[in-house]
């Protein structure tokens, strides 16, 4: 990927495909500010979460990964408050999400999916009314500079781009000063300059000491934004590290693409992903005897570091899914709920 | 406090800043009170009689001078034809024929008037009833005889306020107003926030759910309060409607704006989608209209129809409306702004318990 801007974060965006150090990484802490044990939710005969338990510890970037329906909203919206459990013990911030919510509540900032604010509201009219509801008094202008948006302060929120949406989301996420930020899905459905807009937001916030909660679908986005990633399938948690350490025990070496390979019979293992064909060579042995192999095939071949997609297809078989149709009203809500 | 003073003020900046709103708190209901006004107040009762007058005579005449005297019968005269044929094709309801020859039978006593009504018309009948009126005077006064029976003609009125239709129907417009906007509006902006996932965001937030419906029973208030203020304007300026300098009837209108704002809370519940809103806040309020007199008092109605009514909300806005600005009648008044007073209690505290954001 050529290096298109002289700004430090780009660098960091970068380093999607290549290794980083995980000192860099480490938590600011090990205080928990959630803790998960034996967390079940069932609708009628399924079970949209089934069993799972982790720790968030403070000053880190948490993210759920997983395709959609695996859980991670439904997960998110009961550490919210805005879900009740079927069973298991949920603690935010040291406070029962059941019997303590308002306490919670007052705690935590939320960019809920399919976020939406009053739309012939201006967005600082937004920001003081939840600002209100918190009965906070926050500097209205700099909660906007955080997320870029000081020329839209009075520009009507159903005159903004999906993109600035979400920001101004971000900042009503902020406006009671949280210690713990829920962002569910914050770039689901935004243009790729609009998503790298919104990760500068989100780095800009663990910078200021902000625990965060981040769910994707966005194999990407987690590895660009997380300390540590749970990876989610079917409401389990499948793997839990950080995302380096993910790749070195699931998907560790180099990762040879087999351009159109899908459908071609190959002289090595390989995974099917869209119409190419997925190679793991762990050793450098293994990669050059692959290469020397598949080389007489005539395919294009493509040599990569392996990347957070490689893992979720070790640990799952299916590809995520990277770029979904866009999504109709609320469809997982009322699937979900049926 | 705050909280539910932001989300009143919020409410009040999406409403002036939406033209569809607007319309129905203040056009709608100035379209309303001057189509009716208009349709109800001219012709000042008068009933529609068409005369054949095929005789012309002196005879003829004093006749029409009679029925004219009235005061009650607006006379229009018909030409000659085929009178039947004549009543289908001007679509009337009532036609009298005067034969010729009328004036020289008249002196000999042998006089002969044919009245055509239209049993369809309500009107018809009291026509027919004028018009026979008028012809036993005529014969009266014919036959020289002093009256056995004299009568004299006293008004009463039972109200302060005036007998007209209008007068009867300005309270009724604002209370179909109120109950259209506040159950209606309160349904659609619910179904709004919840559909759009405001609704979820602001569930995130510690407002609780008294609050919330506190704050949405203001701003219905509020609008009521501004409808209510349109149609009395229209009603004084445009028709002359006379209204009681009274404190009740402000108070019963925000209370009854409260009442349907708790009711639209407590529907929401089920209400999940805009489009569901606005059929089901109809399906709910078109009846009520019907049935609760706004248009016609609740006495003229088959007694079945009168049970129902009873147990419509709107029925005891309409009538304790009517007894504050209208009639006066401290009963009357009582009574059912008691009941206001007691449903409105009900809805809002329904509304706090049943309105829903969280999901299970």
């Amino acid at each position: 990927m050529p290096e298109t801007s002289a700004q430090p974060r780009r660098a960091t965006i970068r380093s999607v495909t290549s290794p980083r150090s995980a000192a860099q990484r480490a938590p600011a802490s090990r205080e928990a500010v959630i803790q998960v044990r034996g967390l079940v939710k069932q609708y009628g005969t399924l079970r949209a979460v089934d069993g799972i338990g982790f720790d968030v510890f403070r000053g880190e970037v948490f993210a759920f990964l997983g395709p959609n329906g695996a859980g991670k909203t439904t997960t998110c919206e009961i550490l919210e408050t805005l879900r009740a459990k079927t069973a298991g013990d949920v603690r935010v911030l040291g406070l029962d999400v059941k019997r303590e919510s308002d306490a919670v509540r007052k705690r935590i900032g939320v960019l809920p999916q399919d976020f939406n604010a009053f739309d012939r509201l201006t967005c600082r009219e937004n920001l003081a009314y939840f600002a209100a509801m918190f009965h906070a008094r926050p500097d209205l202008d700099e909660l906007l500079g955080l997320v870029s948006l000081q020329g839209k302060a009075d520009a009507r929120y159903e005159t903004l781009s999906g993109g600035l949406k979400q920001r101004l989301g971000v900042a009503i996420a902020l406006v009671n000063d949280p210690e713990l930020v829920f962002l569910d899905e914050p770039t689901t459905g935004l243009d790729p300059r609009a998503r790298r807009e919104a990760w500068d937001v989100v780095r800009g916030l663990r910078a200021r000491g902000k625990t965060l909660f981040l769910t994707t679908h966005y194999m990407e986005e987690a590895q660009a934004l997380a300390d540590r990633v749970a990876i989610l399938n079917q409401g389990r948690i499948a793997a839990l590290d950080t995302p380096d350490a993910l790749i070195q025990r699931y998907a560790p070496g180099q990762t040879i693409v087999v351009k159109g390979g899908a459908q071609a019979s190959l002289p090595v293992k390989a995974e099917p992903k869209g119409q190419d064909a997925i190679v793991h060579a762990p050793t450098s042995k293994e990669l050059s005897s692959a290469l020397v192999a598949l080389a007489r095939t005539g395919l294009g071949l493509e040599v990569r570091t392996p990347t957070l997609e490689d893992v979720f297809l070790h640990l799952t078989g299916q590809a995520l899914e990277q770029e979904p149709a866009p999504k109709p009203e609320a469809p997982k809500r009322r699937r979900r709920a049926a | 406090m705050i909280r539910i003073r932001a989300d009143v003020v919020a409410s009040v900046k999406q409403w002036y800043r939406s033209p569809s709103a607007m319309f129905f708190t203040l056009a709608f209901p100035i379209i309303l009170m001057l189509v009716f006004g208009a349709l109800f107040s001219q012709g000042n009762g008068q009933l529609a009689l068409a005369v054949q007058d095929n005789d012309h005579t002196a005879g003829s005449a004093q006749l029409l001078q009679g029925l004219n005297a009235s005061g009650v019968l607006k006379l229009t005269s018909l030409e000659a034809g085929d009178v039947e044929q004549l009543a289908k094709d001007k679509d009337l309801s009532s036609v009298l024929v005067i034969p010729q020859g009328f004036g020289q039978a008249m002196g000999q006593g042998q006089a002969h008037i044919t009245l055509l009504s239209d049993p369809s018309r309500t009107q018809s009948r009291t026509v027919q009833g004028v018009v026979h009126a008028v012809i036993d005077q005529v014969n009266l006064r014919a036959s020289g005889a002093p009256p056995r029976v004299s009568m004299q003609d006293q008004e009463v009125r039972n109200s302060q306020g005036g007998g007209r239709y209008i007068d009867f129907f300005l309270p009724g417009v604002i209370g179909m107003t109120l109950s259209g906007n506040a159950l209606i509006g309160g349904l659609e902006v619910s179904a709004k926030l919840k559909q759009r996932g405001i609704l979820r965001k602001i569930a995130t937030t510690p407002i609780r759910k008294w609050e919330w419906v506190l704050a949405k029973v203001v701003y219905q208030v509020f609008l009521t309060g501004l409808s209510a203020a349109v149609i009395i304007l229209v009603g004084v300026v445009g028709f002359g409607v006379h209204i009681r300098a009274d404190w009740t009837w402000p108070v019963l209108i925000a209370l009854s704006g409260a009442m349907f704002a708790g009711i639209a809370m407590a529907l929401s519940r089920v209400v999940k989608e805009e489009d569901q809103a606005n059929a089901a806040g109809s399906a709910v309020n078109f009846p009520m209209i019907f049935l609760s007199g706004v248009f016609f008092p609740l006495e003229s109605m088959p007694s079945f129809l009168q049970a129902i009514a009873r147990v419509l909300p709107l029925t005891y806005v309409n009538e304790a409306l009517r007894a504050s600005m209208v009639t006066g009648n401290a009963s009357a008044l009582l009574l059912n702004g008691a009941a206001v007073a007691l449903l409105a209690l009900l809805a809002v505290a329904a509304g706090s318990l049943l309105v829903d954001w969280k999901e299970v």
